[in-house]
């Protein structure tokens, strides 16, 4: 037996109830009956012309050449673009879309995270001018088609097998990461073939490129062409780190300063302290007002941002600069420092910036994110 | 073909909620002496909490606080119709409702005709139908009346409709989850009027509202 949604064969998630076999495994999404047909969903007529889009830039040549290859090889098979940070991922997706409306297919962007989905949607609409570009996700769920679909993932489910191509975006963030269910939902919401967007990959992906079941792509540079800033890692107790953590605000207090911290307890402890000594304010998943707090920080309204990991991805603030506080700590997988370091010196106009690890022991997640970084810039060449 | 044979799955091999070990978290007495559907960690979430209070003059009582766990579990069987999730909400109660109310027989409160057919089972019945007591389905909700230009009270009132059947002496109204109580109320002025000894035992309490709509009426818990 197999779940047609969450491709599920685990056994002890079937169980038989009074209207047949259902998987357990996903009915948190609402019972899906095994032996029952699912319902087609009616195609949504895609509007005239809305595979044109502008760009604010041009591509660069590497840019260019990965994106190419992306939209010619998405029709034989799955791609994974593994970029770093502040690459322009999205960007490089862009030819593809195009390529994809134009031939009168489906395409949808399907993110982790909520946050993400509200400010792509945007960005989408403004590059592509001329199409319905909706976003779906909490909060959203009136308006769900269009001719490009931005989602989170666990939205996929209301598409059964209607998109032609899925671009998914960040596979390596909470809560898509090692979800079976979520990467279930996901496979079975397109028909066609998916591009991944990364920094990191994870098991799944290294399995596929080993198989040669996947293309991948990967760019390892910035549209500035300057190199990606490799964190300081300085060790020490717990005491000493708050000295480096004040002797860093101290040094870059005229720029914008984003400290990121475990836990959200240490989240507010940090902000209480350094509250005495600087004009201050933090952030976490509990944050109700979150959106103003982010907007008053890129405005400069206020200098100095303590947050958990709620904002590693998916933000861009110029000069920023980033200290990972207790960067060692089993919160701090590779993917996230290497996601929260490349915050910094995305922009053309500050390329640059500085990225401390304070560490109250070493860490080999701390080491590869840095070995990772240096790598990057040592290869900046795609490679295929 | 596959061909499945209609018998339910006796269960269970994992915890039916997050499908972790069985036995975690349950001490030995646990698994030697009750039957075990949730993990020792999940139940751990639903917390037990015996409550005595009147609705309308009857004597009510509720058994487990509505929590934010007991929420998910109950929109994941009510909404999702995970109908596995049934034996988890009276596995304690069973027997203390069967001797309790012995000679009572049960009156869910009822659902829509049309969430009825979607789910394809009675949560209600399922929930107590352990409790080896009879049912009496003598409630009927009004689906289809208009209730466009009607006060909140006259809707009320208009929630709920009596069978034209034979309706035993003694009944025991049962509901899910006791927040606003109006449709209890409309059950208990329904069933009054028939001159019957009534009693209510719903699932769990909803403290934010229910207890709220108590103190405005000055009644102290």
């Amino acid at each position: 037996m197999r779940c047609p949604r969450c491709l599920n064969e685990d056994p002890t998630y079937f169980y038989l109830g009074s209207k047949g076999w259902m998987c357990r495994r996903c009915v948190s999404f609402k019972r899906v009956l095994i032996m029952e047909e699912q319902v087609q969903i009616a195609p949504y007529e895609l509007s005239v012309d809305c595979e044109e889009y502008t760009l604010d830039y041009p591509l660069t040549s590497l840019q260019k050449n990965v994106a190419e290859r992306c939209a010619k090889m998405i029709f034989e098979q799955d791609v994974l673009i593994e970029a770093i940070c502040g690459a322009g991922k999205t960007e490089l997706v862009f030819p593809t879309i195009a390529k994809m409306l134009s031939l009168k297919k489906r395409v949808c962007f399907a993110i982790s995270r909520r946050q993400v989905v509200l400010e792509l949607q945007q960005r989408l609409a403004k590059t592509f001018t001329k199409a319905k570009v909706v976003k779906v996700c909490q909060g959203f769920t009136d308006d769900l088609f269009g001719d490009i679909v931005v989602c989170t993932t666990h939205q996929c489910y209301r598409y059964h097998q209607y998109f032609d191509c899925l671009i998914l975006d960040e596979s390596d963030a909470f809560p898509y990461k090692g979800n079976v269910v979520l990467a279930g939902i996901v496979r079975t919401s397109c028909k066609g073939h998916i591009v991944y967007l990364t920094a990191t990959l994870d098991d799944y992906l290294k399995k596929r490129i080993k198989e040669k079941s996947i293309v991948h792509l990967q760019l390892n540079a910035r549209p500035h062409g300057h190199d990606l800033p490799v964190p300081k890692k300085k060790v020490g107790l717990q005491f000493m780190l708050f000295y480096h953590l004040l002797r860093w605000i101290e040094m870059h207090r005229e720029k914008p300063l984003l400290v990121f911290v475990p836990t959200i307890k240490m989240s507010q402890y940090l902000y209480y302290f350094l509250r005495l000594f600087y004009h201050c304010d933090h952030v976490n998943s509990k944050t109700r007002d979150l959106d103003t707090k982010i907007l008053a920080f890129r405005n400069k309204k206020n200098n100095l941002l303590i947050a958990t990991t709620i904002l590693e991805r998916g933000v861009t603030i110029e000069n920023v600069n980033v200290c990972i506080f207790m960067a060692n700590h089993p919160v701090f997988d590779e993917a996230s420092l290497v996601q929260m370091s490349g915050r910094v010196g995305r922009t053309f106009k500050y390329p640059h910036g500085d990225c401390l690890f304070l560490c109250s022991a070493q860490s080999e997640e701390v080491d590869a994110c840095i070995q990772k970084c240096q790598k990057a810039n040592a290869h900046k060449m795609f490679v295929v | 073909m596959l061909v499945f044979k209609n018998v339910k799955k006796p269960m269970p091999i994992r915890c039916l909620w997050c499908n972790g070990t069985l036995e975690d978290g349950h001490d030995l007495w646990d698994i030697f002496t009750r039957k075990l559907w949730i993990c020792g960690k999940c139940e751990a979430n639903l917390i037990v909490q015996h409550r005595h209070f009147k609705i309308d003059g009857v004597r009510a009582e509720s058994l487990y606080l509505y929590n934010d766990f007991f929420r998910s579990l109950l929109i994941q069987y009510k909404e999702c119709c995970d109908e596995a999730l049934y034996p988890i909400f009276l596995a304690r109660y069973h027997r203390y409702i069967h001797h309790r109310y012995h000679d009572y027989v049960l009156v869910p409160m009822p659902s829509s005709i049309a969430k009825k057919q979607e789910r394809g089972f009675d949560h209600l019945h399922l929930m107590f139908e352990a409790c080896g007591l009879p049912f009496c389905d003598c409630l009927y909700k009004l689906d289809n009346i208009q209730q466009k230009g009607l006060s909140a009270k006259q809707r009320k009132h208009l929630q709920l409709g009596l069978k034209d059947m034979k309706i035993p002496r003694k009944l025991l109204l049962v509901d899910d989850v006791c927040s606003t109580k109006a449709t209890l109320k409309a059950a208990v002025q329904l069933l009054a009027n028939q001159d019957r000894c009534l009693r209510i035992v719903v699932v769990a309490y909803n403290p934010s509202k229910h207890k709220k709509s108590l103190f405005d009426k000055g009644i102290d818990l």
